[in-house]
């Protein structure tokens, strides 16, 4: 668990606990408006073929507008190892950034993660020297070994990616979290920011959260309550929660003195 | 000459050369990535990198994605 006040990614540190996804906004303008809202310094992005017919694909230009944010490029789209290595490679060349959010879910149809090649591909990218995000299923023994071979994080799914399912995953995040040395960061399936509160609750570093923010009536509004929500699970886990009991434990003392015998 | 670019037949008869291509694409030099036959061009190779008859060209840039 990490309760310092800043979030370490190997060697780089961040202030804000909430990354950021810019996939499925209206527009760009309100995409720059809710990364400003949500006081993200960690905006992930995706690599696509240039069309020369959707200039408004191209997010340099509305992304060079922000200072103190950094780009983690990530490799959706890649089906195996050997794809989410070249597309990392190919991500690099084009921002410069040393992250990389390794994504490797080869069925469109649940887009689950390939544990096998997302562990591979982290391999050969940590040799690479870059500072590895691996989104993962929510397994501890998994999370370890991407721990043991250098990645700077591990990102388990809460549920299903931008099905707004919640935090399907809490009990083995909360193993995770026990057993990892390297931020665990919730990533996917969060819908609502009293999820994002939970999962830091539970000891998460930080959330990464796209569709619930991207797909909100209100984008801007519900980026600033994301970033409320994980700077209030993050200080209760620091504040330490009570200890659960199976039954009542009174707040009040229980003395006799309405019971009609008192005097 | 015919090239393939981003997966369609691209005919372009401009200066040989990788930068000049991006540019008859109206594509930032810039904002982009490229991969010639596989191999990913190094940013400061791009401007004078050359290109022949049936080479195959992705070019890549940064949209949106979580």
């Amino acid at each position: 668990m990490n309760t310092n006040d800043t979030l370490k990614l190997g060697t780089f540190e961040f202030q804000s606990r909430l990354l950021l996804g810019t996939g499925k906004f209206s527009d760009t303008v309100t995409m720059v408006s809710a990364i400003q809202a949500s006081g993200t310094q960690l905006v992930t992005v995706a690599l696509r073929r240039f069309n020369p017919n959707s200039p408004s694909d191209d997010l340099f230009g509305p992304l060079s507008q922000l200072s103190g944010i950094s780009i983690m490029p990530n490799t959706s789209g890649a089906r195996d190892a050997a794809e989410a290595v070249r597309a990392a490679m190919l991500a690099r060349e084009l921002s410069g950034s040393p992250f990389i959010k390794l994504e490797i879910h080869p069925n469109p149809d649940h887009l689950m993660p390939d544990p096998i090649e997302t562990y591979e591909a982290a391999r050969e990218l940590v040799k690479e020297g870059f500072v590895v995000l691996p989104y993962m299923p929510a397994d501890p023994v998994l999370a370890r070994r991407l721990e043991d071979v250098g990645c700077a994080a591990v990102m388990p799914l809460g549920s299903a990616i931008g099905s707004g399912r919640g935090l399907k995953t809490a009990d083995l995040i909360s193993l995770i979290v026990k057993e990892s040395n390297v931020p665990v960061i919730v990533d996917a399936g969060l819908r609502s920011p009293s999820e994002a509160a939970a999962a830091m609750e539970l000891g998460c570093s930080a959330v990464l959260v796209n569709s619930a923010i991207a797909a909100a009536e209100d984008p801007v509004a519900m980026a600033k309550a994301f970033a409320l929500a994980v700077q209030a699970g993050f200080a209760a886990r620091k504040a330490g929660l009570m200890a659960e009991t199976a039954t009542a434990s009174a707040t009040s003392p229980l003395t006799s003195f309405l019971s009609s015998g008192a005097q | 000459m015919k090239l393939a670019v981003n997966g369609c037949s691209y005919d372009y008869e401009g200066p040989c050369t990788i930068g000049a291509l991006l540019e008859d694409m109206h594509a930032d030099s810039a904002r982009v990535a490229v991969v010639l036959n596989g191999d990913i061009i190094r940013r400061q190779d791009i401007a004078t990198c050359p290109v022949k008859e049936g080479d195959t060209v992705e070019v890549v840039t940064f949209a949106g994605g979580g």
